[in-house]
C-alpha cells in the first residue's frame, strides 16, 4: 500500500484527467440535496459533505434498469440484451460506509447466481473513498465493523488533512493507478495529523447499534407492533438505504426491467390470489430489522447496515431502527 | 403549555374518554419531535409541544379508528389549526366520525422543521449549533407563513399559548399564500414542463407523499392497480410525472395544505406547488376551500344540477 | 469478486434474467378458469439439455406484460417438453390464457428445490391434492408411475369443488387403471351430480376416511391453504409425523433466484430453499404460513 500526499490542485488535475478517460461521478449540490453525479467541471466536486442523500448504490443496481428488449416481427419473438460499454467508471468521494455496503451487495449478486448487470459495473468501477472527518450525530458505522476511516471496499481512500493538503492511500492497484505520478511522499507528521483526524471523528461517532444476540427470539412480542406504528409505510428508509437490495421485474413496453422495491409497501408480497403474509405494517417492520440484524447475518454472516444514518435523518417521522433494535432486549426483559 | 396539555390528556386518559392519545414525544436527537401514542396515564409524560410539532398527526386516525367505537373510548389526536382541517376532511368523506375523536387543538405560531433545515445534512453543521443561531423568519415553514389558523377553527380542548394570555389572537401576516403558484403561472408552458420535468425526474417512487398523507386512504391506490396497470411502477419520468399529476388530482378540492408531502419528499420536490395550483383552481372556479367545513361537500364529489357544464348533466 | 467480467472481454456472463424463447404446442381446457399449456423450447439443443425436478418452478414470461412463477405440472421422465397448469386469476394468467398454439413466451428456470424424489423411493406415497394445487403433484405422480418399480403404493384423494372444477380429468383415469395405484376423488358438498360416482366431502374428510397408514409412507399434500390446514390436523390424527409430511409453499416470487427479497419465511427464500418443504422444516419456521 502506498501513501503519498497531494495538494488541491493536484487533486483538481487528477480529476481533469479522470473526466476525459473515464466515465466520473462525484457529489454535487443539486439545489439542497447532496447526490452524486456526473462531473462536469472538477471545481463543483463537493468535498465538504457528511454524505450524499442516496447511497451509491444507485450506480450498480440502478433504481430502475433496462435487462432486454424484445422484439415480435411476424409472430417470431427476438430478444436482445445490450450490455453496457465497459468505460472505466471512477466513483469519486465515496464514503467508508457506502464502500463497505456494496461488499454486502457483491454477497447478494456475486452469489449462486451470478447477476452481469451488476457485476460489469462493478467490474468497471474504481471506488475512490474520503475519510469522514465530521461524522453526523445521525451516524453508527463504529459499532458495526466499519468507521469513518475505513478503507474496505474502497480503491484508495483520501484524507482532508486541511491545509490543503491531502492523504491519499492506495489499497488495490486500480486505485493506486489514478494517483500515479503525483504528490509526494507522506511525513510522519502527515501520518500523525491523519491518525489524529481518524481518532477524532471516532470520538464524534456516539449512537452506537448493539443488536441483541437473542434477537430471534423477541419475533412474536408484542414490541414490533409498538415500534412500527407511526412507520407510514413509505419506501424512503429502504431505497435510501445503501444495503437494501429489494427489486421488482416488468416489462414496460419492449423493455424488461428491474427496479427498487420496498418490503415496506404492503403490495409487495401480495399474491394474486390476495394472499399477503406481510399484510400488517407490524410484520413488514419487523421483516426490514430481521432481514438486517437476522437474515443476513444468518445467510451471509454479517449484519446488512452499515451504520450510515440515512434511515435516522431521512424518516418522514423519525422512526429510530437503531433505538428500536438497541431497546428490543430492555424492553423484554421490563416485562 | 406542555403541562397543561399533559394534563389533559392525562384526565382524558383516568376518565377512559379516550382509548388513545396521538401526541408528539421529543425524538432521539433532543430537537426534533416524533408522533407517539400514549395508551396509559402514566406515558403522558412523553407529549410536548414546541415550535417542530411538524407532523399532521390525522393521517394516523384513518388507522386507529377501528380502536374507536362510539360510544365507547374514543381517539384523540393533538392537532395544529391546519391539522384539524384535514380532520374535517376525513370527516367529510366519511372516514372517521366526528364523535369518535377528541381534538386536542393547539395554539400555534407556526412550525420550524428541523429536517427541512437541511443545510446541516449539507454542510455537515450539527443540529445543535445550528439550533443555538435559530434565525426564524428563514426557518418557519413555507405554509405558516400564510397561516390562518393559528387556533383551530374545530376541537374539544384548546390548549392557549401560554405567551398569548389575555393578548388578542395571533394576526395573519400578509402574505400572498399563492404567491409561489402565481410565479410559476407567470411562466409559459413550455418553461413550466421544463420546470416540472427537472422535478419528478428525481422522483424514486418511495411514496412517501403518499404515505403522509393523511387524505390518501384509498385502499388500493391507483398506483398498486396491475388490472389495468395505469401508471408504470418504476421510477421513469414517464411514471413519476403521471403519478404525481394523479395524485394531485385526486387531491383537488380535498388537499388542505398541510404540506406533509413536500417535507416528507426525500428528494424534496416541491409537491405543495402543484396541491396549491389546484386549490387555487378550485377556489377560482367553485369558491371553495377545503378542511373547513364538515358539512360541505368536495366541489368534485359533488354535482348541481344548474351546473353550466354539459357533461354532468 | 471473483469471476466478473473483465473490461473488454468478449464473452459476457450468462444473464439469468433473459428467458428461453419457448413455443406453445398444445393448450387443454381443463376446467372454466384453468388450461394446461404445452410448451416447446426454440432452441434444439435446450429441448434435450432442460432438465427438472418435480416440485421445480419456472418464471412464465408474457413479453409486454409480465412475467410470473408457475410449477412444473409435466414430468422430467416424459422429455421434449414442459408443461404448466395455469389459472385465470390476475394480469399475467389473463394473458397467459389469451394465448394460441403457435404463439412464443419466455421461460427462465427451473428453479426451486423440488421434491426429494431420490428419499422417495421404497415408500408408499399418499399424495393429498385439492383443485390446482394437484399440478405440481401430476408431475411427481407421473414421474412415479413412468418408474413404478422404484416405488411402493401409491395412494391419491384429490378434490375439488365442484366436478367442473376437477383438473387433468382424461389421466385420473388412467391413473386410476394403473396398478397398485389407488385413486380416491371427491368433490365438496354441493359440487356433485347425479351420476357422481366418486366421494362427496372435503378433502380432510376423505382422507380420514382412506385412512393410509403411515408405515413406511410419506405423504405429498397440495391445494389451497385453508385445506392443507386441515389435511394436517388429519395426518397427525392418523399418527403422521410432521418429517412424513411433505408440501409445496406459495410465496410471490418474482424472480425465483433468492435476489428479489419477497418470498423469504425468515432467512429461508421459498424460490430458492424451497418451495418443497417438510411439515417438520416448516414447524421451525417463526412467522406463521
Amino acid at each position: 500500500m502506498t501513501e503519498k500526499i497531494v495538494s488541491k490542485e493536484d487533486l483538481k488535475k487528477i480529476l481533469e484527467g479522470l473526466m476525459k478517460t473515464s466515465e466520473l461521478l462525484a457529489p454535487g449540490k443539486e439545489g439542497d440535496l447532496v447526490l452524486f453525479k456526473p462531473v462536469k467541471n472538477p471545481e463543483e466536486v463537493f468535498f465538504a459533505y457528511p454524505n450524499s442523500l442516496k447511497p451509491v448504490k444507485e450506480f450498480f443496481f440502478p433504481p430502475r434498469e433496462e435487462l432486454f428488449k424484445h422484439e415480435i416481427r411476424e409472430g417470431k419473438v427476438g430478444l436482445s440484451s445490450e450490455h453496457q460499454e465497459n468505460r472505466k467508471r471512477v466513483i469519486w468521494g465515496v464514503r467508508p460506509c457506502d464502500a463497505k455496503s456494496l461488499l454486502m451487495f457483491d454477497k447478494m449478486f456475486d452469489g449462486e447466481y451470478k447477476d452481469s448487470y451488476y457485476l460489469e459495473k462493478r467490474a468497471k468501477s474504481v471506488l475512490v473513498g474520503l475519510a469522514c472527518n465530521e461524522p453526523l450525530d445521525s451516524c453508527f458505522c463504529l459499532s458495526l465493523n466499519a468507521g469513518p476511516h475505513a478503507k474496505e471496499g474502497l480503491d484508495v481512500l483520501i484524507t482532508d488533512l486541511g491545509d490543503d493538503s491531502y492523504l491519499v492511500e492506495g489499497i488495490t492497484a486500480k486505485g493506486e493507478e489514478l494517483f500515479q505520478g503525483c504528490g509526494k511522499e507522506s511525513g510522519e507528521g502527515e501520518r500523525t495529523r491523519k491518525k489524529e483526524l481518524e481518532e477524532a471523528a471516532k470520538k464524534k461517532i456516539r449512537k452506537t447499534c448493539q443488536p441483541p444476540p437473542d434477537l430471534e427470539s423477541f419475533f412474536e412480542d408484542p414490541y414490533w407492533e409498538k415500534v412500527s406504528r407511526k412507520c407510514i409505510s413509505c419506501g424512503v428508509c429502504t431505497y435510501l438505504c445503501p444495503t437494501c437490495f429489494c427489486f421488482d421485474l416488468s416489462y414496460e413496453g419492449r423493455d424488461c426491467i428491474r427496479f427498487w422495491d420496498s418490503c415496506s409497501f404492503s403490495p409487495f408480497t401480495k399474491m394474486t390470489s390476495g394472499e399477503n403474509p406481510r399484510r400488517e405494517k407490524k410484520t413488514r417492520y419487523r421483516q426490514r430489522v430481521y432481514h438486517k440484524f437476522s437474515y443476513f447475518k444468518k445467510n451471509f454472516g454479517e449484519i446488512a447496515c452499515v451504520g450510515c444514518g440515512r434511515c435516522l435523518r431521512e424518516c418522514p417521522v423519525k422512526v429510530d431502527i437503531v433505538e428500536i433494535v438497541n431497546q428490543c432486549s430492555k424492553d423484554k426483559t421490563k416485562d | 403549555m406542555i403541562k397543561r396539555l399533559q394534563e389533559k390528556v392525562g384526565k382524558l386518559l383516568r376518565e377512559k374518554k379516550v382509548a388513545l392519545v396521538i401526541g408528539y414525544e421529543m425524538a432521539g436527537d433532543g430537537i426534533s419531535t416524533t408522533p407517539c401514542f400514549i395508551e396509559r396515564e402514566d406515558e403522558v409524560e412523553r407529549l410536548v409541544w414546541n415550535e417542530h410539532c411538524v407532523y399532521n398527526l390525522s393521517r394516523y386516525l384513518i388507522e386507529t379508528r377501528e380502536l374507536a367505537s362510539s360510544p365507547s373510548p374514543k381517539i384523540g389526536v393533538v392537532a395544529k389549526g391546519c391539522d384539524v382541517k384535514s380532520i374535517i376532511g376525513l370527516i367529510q368523506e366519511n372516514q372517521i366520525k366526528r364523535d369518535e375523536v377528541v381534538i386536542i387543538g393547539m395554539e400555534c405560531e407556526g412550525q420550524f422543521d428541523v429536517e427541512g433545515e437541511r443545510q446541516f445534512k449539507v454542510e455537515g453543521l450539527k443540529l445543535k449549533d445550528k439550533d443555538k443561531d435559530k434565525d426564524k423568519e428563514g426557518k418557519l415553514l413555507e405554509k405558516c407563513k400564510a397561516c390562518e389558523v393559528h387556533i383551530p377553527k374545530v376541537y374539544d380542548l384548546l390548549i392557549k399559548d401560554d405567551r398569548n394570555s389575555g393578548a388578542p389572537e395571533p394576526q395573519s401576516p400578509e402574505v400572498n399564500a399563492y404567491a409561489q403558484v402565481e410565479e410559476l403561472e407567470g411562466k409559459s408552458q413550455e418553461e413550466r414542463w421544463q420546470y416540472w420535468k427537472k422535478e419528478f425526474a428525481r422522483c424514486i417512487k418511495c411514496y412517501a407523499c403518499r404515505q403522509v398523507c393523511p387524505l390518501c386512504f384509498c385502499p388500493q391506490c391507483i398506483a398498486d392497480q396491475t388490472l389495468p396497470q395505469w401508471i408504470s411502477p418504476s421510477p421513469s419520468l414517464k411514471g413519476n410525472t403521471t403519478w404525481n399529476i394523479v395524485r394531485a388530482f385526486h387531491l383537488a378540492g380535498r388537499c388542505i395544505d398541510c404540506g406533509e408531502c413536500e417535507r416528507a419528499c426525500p428528494m424534496k420536490i416541491p409537491l405543495r406547488k402543484i396541491n396549491k395550483k389546484l386549490g387555487k383552481e378550485i377556489k377560482e372556479m367553485f369558491d371553495y376551500e377545503a378542511g373547513l367545513d364538515s358539512e360541505a361537500k368536495p366541489p368534485l364529489a359533488d354535482f348541481k344540477l344548474e351546473d353550466p357544464e354539459e357533461f354532468i348533466r | 469478486m471473483t469471476e466478473v467480467l473483465k473490461p473488454g472481454s468478449s464473452e459476457p456472463p450468462e444473464n439469468i434474467y433473459l428467458p428461453h424463447l419457448a413455443a406453445i404446442k398444445e393448450i387443454r381446457e381443463e376446467t372454466q378458469d384453468i388450461k394446461t399449456f404445452k410448451l416447446v423450447f426454440q432452441d434444439e439443443e435446450l429441448r434435450k439439455s432442460f432438465t427438472y425436478k418435480p416440485g421445480q418452478f419456472i418464471e412464465f414470461s408474457i413479453f409486454g406484460v409480465g412475467e410470473s412463477p408457475f410449477c412444473l405440472a409435466s414430468s422430467p421422465t416424459r422429455e421434449g417438453y414442459i408443461e404448466c397448469s395455469i389459472k385465470k386469476m390476475g394480469k399475467v394468467t389473463q394473458a397467459i390464457h389469451d394465448l394460441e398454439e403457435g404463439d412464443i413466451v419466455g421461460i427462465r428456470g427451473p428453479y426451486g428445490n423440488g421434491f426429494p424424489v431420490e428419499e422417495m423411493k421404497g415408500k408408499n406415497l399418499i399424495f393429498v391434492g385439492g383443485g390446482i394445487g394437484l399440478a405440481p403433484l401430476r408431475s411427481l405422480i407421473w414421474n412415479v408411475i413412468d418408474r413404478r418399480d422404484d416405488f411402493k403404493d401409491v395412494i391419491i384423494v384429490y378434490g375439488s369443488r365442484s366436478i367442473a372444477d376437477l383438473v387433468y380429468k382424461d389421466e385420473l383415469k388412467q391413473w386410476q387403471n394403473t396398478p397398485g395405484v389407488k385413486l380416491t376423488l371427491t368433490v365438496d358438498p354441493g359440487g356433485e351430480a347425479e351420476d357422481w360416482k366418486g366421494e362427496i366431502g372435503f378433502v380432510p374428510t376423505i382422507l380420514e376416511k382412506v385412512n393410509p397408514s403411515p408405515g413406511n409412507s410419506l405423504v405429498i399434500t397440495c391445494g389451497p391453504p385453508i385445506m392443507i390446514k386441515f389435511v394436517l390436523v388429519t395426518l397427525n390424527k392418523m399418527n403422521f409425523s410432521s418429517q412424513q409430511i411433505i408440501t409445496t409453499l406459495e410465496r410471490k416470487m418474482t424472480c425465483g433466484l433468492g435476489k428479489c427479497g419477497r418470498c423469504n419465511i425468515g432467512s429461508v427464500y421459498v424460490c430458492k430453499d424451497g418451495p418443497v418443504f417438510t411439515y417438520a422444516q416448516i414447524e421451525q419456521f417463526q412467522e406463521e404460513i
